[in-house]
């Protein structure tokens, strides 16, 4: 490696280095705050404490907010999934002359400001409607695109499928309803997980759009925003710590997940390797 | 025949392309029958039509007596082994062979009895735990015909399954194929562009170009006694000879070639005056000496020699053609040959076959 | 078509098509009608008072001419140019560093100091700026600490942009992962020999990005640019909590119509900020030369 090479080598790393701390450094600080005994969020005069801990486990409003969101989240994983898997179905599988048009439309919704989206649905089902904004109201605003981002996560599993797989199901006598549910569902359930699990997450962290078509409802995000904009007791960084700590948690574990479950397939790619290779050469194993 | 598969007038269309002519043919209950042809000659078009996953544009398609119109693949008497076997990769081996059972509400006791008749009828037993990406390409195979025959099809229909194994294990899975079609007697209609496998496998065959049936009949009838350019051409190597025919009456005809007067067989009933072809298979050309005058002789230059193991392969000039080809045994008895010496073959006039000028088998 | 019916039986064709235009309609087409409609419409209040005529009008958008939220519309738009060009050049070489370089071990460490940041809340990542940020917060502490006079971070305009330190800083820090993820997921497919191929033959690093990595990466670029910016126009509670008492964002003018329950003037500002951004996208597309499906991932 040359000069030239090295010294760019150790500029990207001081690059990282720089680029992670600005990324990091203010959560640290943020969940940090939490344990400081305290009045305002400071770190001045830091006296180690949990009770900011108590203080936000005893506000009842935050549990509404949790609840709130958690229902909204319900709502709009199962819209999300099914119109999201109905839409991909649509694109991938049927002849239709409008296709690019269609694909415009349904994907539109991921390109607009979400304040747009939130504000077009209260105008919609309030206003012109005359319905009360509320949970369900969020849930329809945040569906139209999160229902999107399911269905570009079905179109890609979905192109990848065999549709011999499906003449096969329906040559052996299955409906179509079966093919559907015992051969096509199966092989999209990987999608299916992992769209309920994006879509859950963008739900719950939502505010803007959320925030204009809730009404007065509050969701966890709001919640803390209003407690934020209202002014502040480290309950709300206690509040943080918890957020963050889950969050790190949950992607540990997807992480281990991941690993060992490409361990397992390298193995029994091996496996079926030297199975081909023995009966190639004539070997009369137990198994032939 | 009850369950005899046929047939009528069946034509099918996609815009302005003709995949399938006015196809007449009668299938017979318990056949190994083959359709075998190029790619793009309108065979899986017909398998597909048979299955249930296309329509005929014109004409019928009947079983045993009721006719298939109408009715999807699912409701159909008929079970298809796909090109690249579609066995259902989050299924195990007994859930994929039980799936039709499955599907058609059979009771959990009465599956797992079919499954361990299969496995046993394919020579895998005990293999109903394993998962399909634990197998080999010659243990999926199997599973796959399992699958299909456990839903007792009338017909079982085969899309050039064979085509993606290794050479060994194609030999060995054509005699296997061919064993359970007879325990089974079930009417299998398989198709492929290998003649080696279709001429070994089946009853009879069908050859096909360009959405036309050449010409059905047993193995032996399409290879000794081609009836088209094409399935002359096709079928084996054949040597070809152009001319015009100079005598010809129900039984022979002479055509007058480069290589001088060559006779064969005339079952197309050439008369004299038309441009005719002459073919006559590699092994069925001699030595002679090249004094003797015996009739249908060929002398030409040896171009070279290819010694095979089995065969021995020599090729002879042919100019304006493709080499005259000459194949004999290996019996121990082959003299050698000088690239560029002379040499005589010739050949008995039954062996030949001389056909009005048509299409020829590409390559 | 007929292929399908068979396919998926009456049923599933139904469901397909019942979704997809349930959907449409009743969750993107038909609430944006309203949107146009009522921006096109004077309020009604202003049509009562005789300031405004009844049916299809302009009334609603008039305001925009107006210094006040002119200017708030010209700030925003500048500072989401800025924000996005600056994040562009930023992530770039990060992306590339996360899809090429990185060996896997360290790949997915990095992997998940990105991720973490950016599930949590963006308004937890604005307050954490806020407390930083404040007038004796740690930043100012720092600052004051190494003998300069404290920074006003929340009323220091900055030029061109005329928004202050606090809201730009927190702009950037909410947003910047949504042009990492695009890039880095464009560059990943990138045969990497492709660029050994090309150092191997001579090329400088610069001509190897110009000339094998930005092609390739177009897609994922444009992506990253047009979720960027269309994310900082359009971010709402970022500006409330760090735009101090200047530095008035547009989306804080659709509220403040909503507020004095004008759904009509809030509709047109609504629909001229969603304007904006198609403009930017299509700007984009054309630029880089990529369709809808390209971007779209």
């Amino acid at each position: 490696m040359d000069k030239s090479d090295r010294v760019l080598t150790w500029a990207i790393r001081a690059f990282l280095l720089i680029f992670f701390t600005y990324l990091l450094f203010p959560l640290v600080y943020l969940i940090l705050l939490a344990f400081n005994d305290s009045r305002i969020p400071t770190h001045e005069n830091f006296t180690f404490t949990l009770k900011w801990f108590g203080e936000a486990w005893k506000d009842e409003r935050m549990w509404d907010g949790i609840q709130t969101s958690l229902e909204i989240g319900v709502l709009v994983v199962a819209i999300s999934l099914v119109l999201g898997m109905g839409g991909a179905m649509l694109l991938v599988r049927v002849q239709l002359k409008a296709k690019n048009f269609l694909y415009a439309v349904l994907v539109s919704p991921i390109l607009a400001p979400g304040i747009v989206l939130g504000i077009s649905t209260f105008i919609f089902w309030s206003q012109q409607l005359g319905a009360r904004p509320a949970w369900w109201t969020a849930a329809l605003a945040q569906s139209s695109f999160i229902s999107a981002y399911c269905m570009l996560i079905f179109i890609a599993r979905l192109q990848r499928f065999d549709t011999a797989l499906e003449e096969a199901g329906l040559d052996l006598g299955a409906s179509p309803r079966q093919v559907f549910w015992k051969i096509t569902m199966p092989y999209m359930r990987p999608a299916m997980l992992s769209a309920a699990a994006l879509a859950f997450l963008q739900s719950f962290e939502n505010y803007t759009t959320t925030y204009f078509a809730i009404g007065a409802e509050q969701t966890f995000t709001i919640f803390i925003a209003n407690k934020v904009r209202q002014g502040v007791t480290p309950a709300v960084n206690a509040v943080a710590f918890v957020i963050v700590a889950t969050t790190i948690l949950i992607a540990i574990i997807l992480e281990v997940r991941r690993r060992r479950r490409l361990r397992r397939a390298a193995e029994v790619t091996r496996q079926a390797e030297l199975a081909d290779l023995a009966l190639a050469q004539g070997v009369a194993t137990a198994a032939e | 025949m009850a369950n005899d598969l046929v047939f009528e007038g069946v034509v099918k269309r996609f815009g302005n392309f003709t995949a399938v002519h006015n196809l007449n043919l009668t299938i017979e209950e318990g056949e190994f029958f083959s359709f075998l042809g190029p790619s793009g000659c309108g065979k899986t078009t017909i398998l597909r039509m048979v299955s249930g996953f296309i329509e005929p544009s014109e004409g019928h398609i009947s079983l045993g007596g009721e006719g298939l119109a109408g009715t999807g693949p699912n409701k159909r008497p008929t079970a298809l082994i796909f090109q690249n076997l579609a066995l259902f990769p989050l299924m195990t081996v007994a859930q994929n062979i039980g799936f039709g059972l499955e599907v058609r509400g059979a009771r959990a006791a009465q599956r797992n009895r079919r499954v361990d008749e299969m496995l046993d009828l394919i020579a895998l037993p005990g293999f109903g735990k394993r998962r399909i990406d634990e197998l080999s390409g010659g243990q999926k195979q199997r599973i796959a015909i399992a699958r299909a025959l456990a839903v007792e099809p009338k017909v079982l229909l085969l899309d050039e399954p064979l085509s993606a194994l290794d050479l060994k294990l194609r030999q060995h899975m054509r005699a296997e194929l061919r064993a359970i079609q007879q325990r089974t007697g079930i009417t299998f209609i398989y198709i492929t562009h290998d003649q080696g496998e279709a001429l070994a496998m089946s009853d009879r065959v069908a050859v096909m170009s360009q959405g036309h049936v050449e010409q059905v009949g047993l193995s032996a009838d399409i290879y000794n006694h081609p009836q088209t350019p094409f399935v002359a051409s096709f079928v084996g190597e054949n040597n070809l000879f152009a001319g015009r025919v100079a005598a010809a009456d129900a039984k022979e005809a002479v055509i007058d070639t480069a290589f001088g007067r060559l006779a064969g067989l005339n079952p197309r009933g050439v008369s004299v005056g038309e441009e005719a072809l002459l073919f006559i298979r590699p092994e069925r050309l001699r030595l002679q000496a090249p004094e003797s005058e015996a009739s249908n002789h060929i002398r030409s230059k040896v171009l070279g020699g290819m010694f095979e193991g089995i065969t021995v392969n020599i090729s002879l000039a042919n100019p304006g053609g493709k080499p005259v080809m000459l194949t004999m045994s290996n019996d121990g008895a082959i003299p050698t040959f000088d690239e560029g010496s002379e040499l005589a073959v010739h050949f008995a006039t039954d062996n030949a076959t001389v056909l009005p000028k048509g299409s020829l088998a590409s390559g | 078509m007929g292929d399908a019916f068979k396919r998926f039986g009456k049923a599933g064709v139904a469901f397909m098509f019942a979704s997809t235009a349930i959907w449409a309609l009743m969750l993107i087409l038909i609430p944006h009608i309203m949107l146009l409609d009522y921006a096109f419409h004077a309020n009604p209040g202003s049509i009562q008072k005789g300031l405004a005529p009844e049916g299809l009008t302009f009334y609603s958008f008039e305001p925009l001419f107006d210094d006040l939220a002119r200017n708030t519309f010209i700030r925003t738009i500048l500072t989401s140019f800025v924000v996005t060009g600056l994040a562009l050049m930023i992530c770039y070489p990060i992306a590339y560093y996360l899809a090429k370089v990185a060996t896997s071990r360290w790949l997915n460490v990095l992997m998940l100091g990105l991720l973490v940041p950016f599930w949590v809340n963006e308004v937890l990542r604005a307050y954490a700026w806020r407390t930083l940020m404040s007038r004796n917060g740690l930043l100012n502490q720092v600052v004051m600490g190494l003998g300069f006079d404290r920074i006003e971070f929340f009323n220091y305009e900055l030029p061109v942009v005329d928004a202050n330190i606090a809201l730009f800083v927190g702009l950037i820090y909410s947003y910047i992962l949504f042009m990492v993820f695009p890039m880095y997921s464009a560059m990943e497919s990138l045969d990497k020999n492709q660029v050994e191929a090309a150092r191997d033959l001579g090329a400088s690093w610069t001509r190897v990005h110009r000339k094998v990595v930005i092609p390739h990466a177009k897609p994922g670029i444009a992506s990253g640019c047009i979720v960027t910016f269309m994310l900082v126009a359009g971010s709402y509670i970022v500006p409330v909590l760090l735009g101090g008492r200047s530095s008035f964002w547009f989306t804080q003018a659709i509220e403040s119509q909503f507020s004095v329950l004008n759904w009509n003037g809030g509709s047109a500002y609504a629909l001229v900020l969603e304007f904006i951004c198609l403009v930017f996208i299509m700007i984009m597309m054309k630029a880089f030369r990529v369709t809808l499906r390209d971007i779209t991932r």
